[in-house]
């Protein structure tokens, strides 16, 4: 039997209630805390235990049709610091400072953030700058390692390949237009940190490599192509300028020049006029090359031959009210003088007898006004208002407005026989792997017939023969092309007075075009005429271009290049230039190799830019190079090997070249292997062969019917 | 009077004494997670279960009457002894409380958990003693007097919670001795008053502490705050399944301050969850209970508010260290019995199962 409790029953029952109910209490909150707020504070703690670092993907390489580098990343390294290791801020900022060029007294402030765990005290140094802070030897700084965008050719081509921020984002040209197919894949690094905000533990998530573009372009004929353009400018001391050259068969750009320019490898001190792309951003009207256009109609709609004689009413004539005049008076010119003098009032009649409707057509067949959609971001698609709102001065490429690439792509019609073909950079995208992501083929559609194209290919080089751009002869070769001059738009529907674009648009050889060249300079002081501005400039580069091409001269008579046979190339000429090629390996190995040895040895040219990535190999191939002893110079093997390839091997050894005959290279004297001084001059053999030894890595895709058919017609 | 007859060995009550060797034993997952030498941790808390066992055995068979009547004296003394040492030089300051004895060749010891068992016994002890009739001022009075002596040296030693735990098992003494009811009335009113009577005169980071339960969105995260946060976020994004044993990043990575001690129950939420913490709850509960069942049949008043005091004691901890872990309660340091580490807590709480035991084996009237 229980004993008798003396102990209050319901006071126990009371404090068993309030055990329970404060238990429930607990438990209420225990849900509300584990299962409705868990989410949120499972983030929370995350988001003081974890940070997440992203990993910068090295980002794709652009290359050169020729596999020569323009534009890659590599590791560079930027400065943090851990305030609280510091110990001697004072000390150490005055001295960080001056090494690396920053504010010592905002570097002494972040030095001290003692709140902070780590600060960035500069991002991407230079190899000096991390060896000066190395040799400081501090405590408490840390380097973390980033990718940092490289244009190995300085300035070269610019425009077309862009530049990118700090954060390796693409921010124009190429790099913009394919930022997110270069860019490649974050990665991330999560560090987990203890409570005093020591790393505990990290997980690392791979950053995947952007793809590499292959462009149309030559390196090599860009940067003479510059040259020639920069010092066409000077000359007329110009405001700027550009300068567009394709392939009229396949619409692949080989250059693409704008004026001023600028370095991708630091645009911090660049002007938004220096990076503007000229070539696709700025329309203009295009004056007297645009009457092309009405030309090319007027034949193909059967409505004149070159020979119809068109009346110029001694070079005036009123059409709508608007009195349009020549520079020089005719009374009476048939269509191929009129092209050539470029008359004004022969081009409005012709562009009468066309009607604005067909015009219209026509205009919108050769691509104005609409973009071309070369792959390169803020393209204009220029200016073409609809017929009804038209001036009577359309014909005479007044009252509209183009770009540089349109115009190109227009020529192109002409010079491949009536088709329009876009104009591309992009010949290919492959991935790190090396499998070809896509290879676009550029649209095409024709325009005008073959015969009209011949037609008007001959009248055109008849302006270059007898006309207005005589100055756009090409030494050895045809060359065919229009001038214009236009009065620069004051953009109040009148035009300002002595400002002038001067342009130049052509190609050559006219027998087989190889490319297409418009060069057009904006606000030339003195002489202003096209034939007189621009055409020297086009004379310039597609001489160059051609050479390097390895085009064969068409006209060996006229040409006082070609003396008894043998070409001599200048190539000290070239030793004076800045390093063409980049100096990582490329598809050929001998282009690499020469690549190479010309990127280490300075250059005497003042022009030539820093030296971008000293290459430790390099040198050592430069030694190999130059005999030690003597300074002479080790002769290259040539054979099996283009011209341009010869040139750029001699070149880079600083040896000159003489070549016999065409093709590729068969024998040289002396030969390879044997050490010579500077004077001597290398002799070479080339021969014109169906079976190369080794397939030219420079242009596999160009027929070789191509240069066996420009071998006959010279044989004519 | 020792008897270890097969009946008596029947007689224990299992759960009883199995419920705090399994929650001992769940500490030790949340000390081994996160103490700075979890063997060394570990093994200690394990020594003290066994030390603790062997006084539970002790003291079942000894007969709980003469503990109260003649033992309680000398116990009570010894530990006021102990206290004034500790606030001698031989005392250790740890987490800034002086509350640790260290006497050279010995562990360190905790007088003060001992001080707690030691005057529920005096309390016990004196409601056996007292003249039978109502309760009077003069009974709370004298039962204030025995509890003075050890809060006071507490109090020199920093001890807020612990003077708490004090408070809430005079209280418990009194409402079972048969204070009248308008009295625990009053007292129930009078509490909160006296809250917010003392909230003024409170330390800055006491109110602080209180703050952030009241309005946690505003506290300084950084502040005083930052305990209470961060245990929050450790119970939360433990989640209902929890983040696994020895996965506790919270408690591991040193965001959670305390972690092997006071905050072991926010340990135990982060690494096993919902789910583990509530079967944690409901060991707890057990032990409760089956207390409570003793006391209830307990042959006299004596024993039975001796049990209730034990009751008291275990039930303040255990609500005022959950509620701070779950942050409904202001940070008290008032540690959760047999889970945090420290091996004279367990050791008092398995005396006072030994004594739970011994009042269960003399229920019967003879």
């Amino acid at each position: 039997m229980p004993s008798k409790s003396k102990t209050p029953k319901n006071r126990l029952r009371i404090i068993q209630l309030l055990i329970i109910v404060w238990l429930l209490a607990i438990c209420a909150r225990l849900v509300w805390l584990q299962v409705k707020e868990y989410p949120n504070l499972s983030a929370r703690a995350e988001r003081q235990q974890q940070a997440s670092i992203p990993l910068t993907p090295m980002r794709g390489v652009i290359y050169d049709r020729n596999g020569n580098e323009l534009a890659r990343s590599s590791e560079v390294k930027s400065l943090y610091a851990y305030p609280n290791q510091i110990t001697d801020a004072q000390l150490i900022a005055p001295r960080l400072a001056k090494i690396l060029d920053l504010d010592k007294d905002e570097l002494l402030k972040r030095l001290k953030a003692s709140d902070k765990v780590c600060v960035a005290i500069k991002r991407k140094l230079s190899d000096q700058e991390v060896a000066q802070v190395d040799a400081l030897n501090l405590q408490g700084l840390r380097y973390v390692n980033e990718m940092k965008r490289q244009y190995l050719n300085g300035t070269t081509a610019a425009h077309v390949l862009g530049f990118v921020d700090v954060d390796e984002k693409g921010l124009s040209g190429l790099e913009r237009y394919f930022d997110q197919t270069i860019r490649g894949q974050e990665g991330k690094m999560t560090v987990t940190f203890d409570a005093l905000k020591k790393p505990f533990d990290h997980e690392i998530e791979k950053s995947v490599q952007g793809a590499n573009i292959h462009l149309t372009l030559d390196a090599t004929i860009q940067h003479y192509a510059e040259k020639a353009l920069r010092e066409g400018i000077r000359r007329s001391n110009a405001r700027g300028g550009t300068l567009v050259m394709m392939k009229p068969a396949t619409g692949e750009i080989l250059a693409l020049a704008s004026y001023p320019t600028f370095d991708p490898n630091d645009v911090s001190d660049s002007t938004d006029l220096q990076k503007r792309n000229r070539a696709i951003e700025t329309a203009f009207e295009p004056g007297s090359i645009f009457k092309i256009v009405a030309y090319s109609a007027a034949l193909e709609e059967k409505l004149i031959t070159p020979n119809t004689l068109i009346n110029c009413g001694n070079g005036t004539i009123t059409i709508n009210g608007q009195k349009i005049q020549d520079t020089h008076p005719h009374s009476s010119l048939t269509a191929t003088q009129a092209l050539a003098q470029s008359s004004n009032v022969a081009a409005i009649i012709i562009g009468q007898k066309l009607g604005y409707e067909r015009l219209a057509q026509y205009i919108e067949r050769f691509g104005f006004g609409q973009r071309t959609k070369i792959e390169l971001p803020a393209e204009s698609r220029g200016i073409l208002t609809n017929v009804k709102h038209w001036t009577p001065t359309i014909p005479i490429g007044y009252g509209i407005s183009v770009t540089a690439v349109q115009a190109a792509a227009a020529f192109s019609c002409i010079a491949n026989g009536g088709t329009w073909v876009q104009p591309h950079l992009v010949k290919q995208i492959t991935s790190t792997y090396g499998e070809i992501i896509s290879e676009p083929q550029g649209e095409r559609h024709r325009v005008i017939s073959p015969d009209t194209a011949a037609t008007l290919t001959s009248m055109l080089e008849g302006v270059v023969v007898r006309g207005t751009a005589k100055a756009a002869k090409i030494e050895g070769y045809r060359a065919a092309g229009k001038t214009g001059t236009s009065k620069k738009a004051n953009g109040k529907h009148g035009y300002m007075a002595g400002k002038y674009v001067a342009s130049f648009a052509g190609f050559a050889p006219v027998e087989n075009p190889e490319i297409v060249c418009i060069v057009s300079i904006d606000e030339p002081v003195g002489a202003y005429f096209g034939g007189d501005v621009a055409a020297p400039i086009f004379a310039q580069a597609v001489s160059h271009a051609l050479q390097i091409m390895g085009v064969a001269p068409e006209n060996a008579v006229e040409s006082s290049f070609v003396a008894g046979g043998v070409k001599t190339f200048e190539v000290p000429q070239l030793v004076d230039e800045r390093p063409l090629l980049s100096q990582t390996p490329a598809a050929n190995q001998g282009v690499a190799q020469a690549a190479k040895a010309s990127s280490a040895p300075p250059t005497p040219n003042a022009e030539a830019p820093a030296n971008h990535n000293p290459n430790r190999e390099a040198d050592d191939k430069e030694a190999q190079n130059v005999h030690q002893a003597s300074g002479e110079i080790l002769v290259p093997d040539l054979n099996g090997r283009g011209i341009r390839e010869a040139l750029a091997l001699c070149a880079s050894r600083g040896l000159k070249l003489q070549a016999n005959g065409e093709g590729i290279v068969s024998g040289q004297s002396p030969p390879p292997g044997t050490y010579v001084t500077k004077e001597v001059i290398c002799r070479v053999r080339l021969v014109r062969t169906m079976q190369k030894k080794s397939p030219p890595a420079r242009d596999p895709k160009k027929p070789p019917a191509a240069h066996a058919q420009a071998t006959a017609t010279r044989a004519q | 009077m020792i008897d270890l007859s097969r009946k008596t060995f029947r007689d224990i009550d299992w759960l009883l004494l199995m419920a705090p060797v399994a929650l001992t034993v769940f500490g030790c997952i949340g000390i081994y997670s996160t103490s700075p030498k979890p063997f060394d941790f570990v093994k200690k808390q394990l020594i003290a279960l066994l030390i603790g066992l062997l006084i539970a055995a002790v003291v079942m068979f000894t007969d709980y009457r003469k503990i109260i009547n003649e033992v309680a004296p000398f116990i009570y003394g010894a530990v006021l002894f102990l206290l004034v040492l500790v606030i001698s030089p031989l005392g250790v300051t740890l987490n800034g409380n002086k509350a640790w004895l260290h006497i050279p060749g010995m562990p360190s010891i905790q007088p003060s958990e001992f001080a707690k068992v030691a005057t529920i016994l005096m309390l016990s002890r004196y409601l056996t003693k007292r003249r039978p009739g109502k309760f009077t001022l003069r009974d709370a009075a004298i039962m204030a007097a025995y509890v003075f002596p050890p809060v006071i040296l507490i109090a020199l030693e920093h001890d807020t919670g612990t003077m708490l735990v004090f408070g809430a098992i005079l209280a418990v003494f009194y409402f079972l001795a048969g204070i009248p009811k308008k009295f625990v009335i009053a007292g129930v009113l009078a509490l909160p008053l006296a809250l917010i009577a003392v909230y003024p005169h409170l330390k800055g980071y006491q109110r602080e502490r209180i703050e952030v339960i009241l309005h946690p969105e505003s506290a300084d995260p950084k502040g005083f705050a930052y305990q209470t946060i961060q245990s929050m976020i450790a119970v939360g994004s433990g989640g209902p399944t929890g983040k696994g044993i020895g996965k506790g990043t919270q408690g591991q990575l040193g965001f959670l301050p305390y972690a092997y001690s006071d905050f072991i129950g926010a340990v135990i939420a982060e690494e096993t969850g919902f789910i583990g913490i509530l079967m944690m709850m409901a060991l707890y509960l057990i032990f409760l209970w089956r207390l409570i069942a003793v006391a209830l049949s307990a042959r006299d008043k004596a024993g039975a508010t001796m049990i209730m005091g034990f009751v008291a004691l275990i039930t303040f901890h255990i609500l005022c260290n959950l509620g701070m872990v779950v942050g409904i309660m202001p940070i008290m340091g008032i540690p959760l019995p047999l889970m945090t580490a420290g091996g004279t807590s367990i050791m008092s709480m398995f005396a006072g199962v030994g004594l739970a035991l011994s009042v269960r084996f003399r229920r019967f009237v003879n």
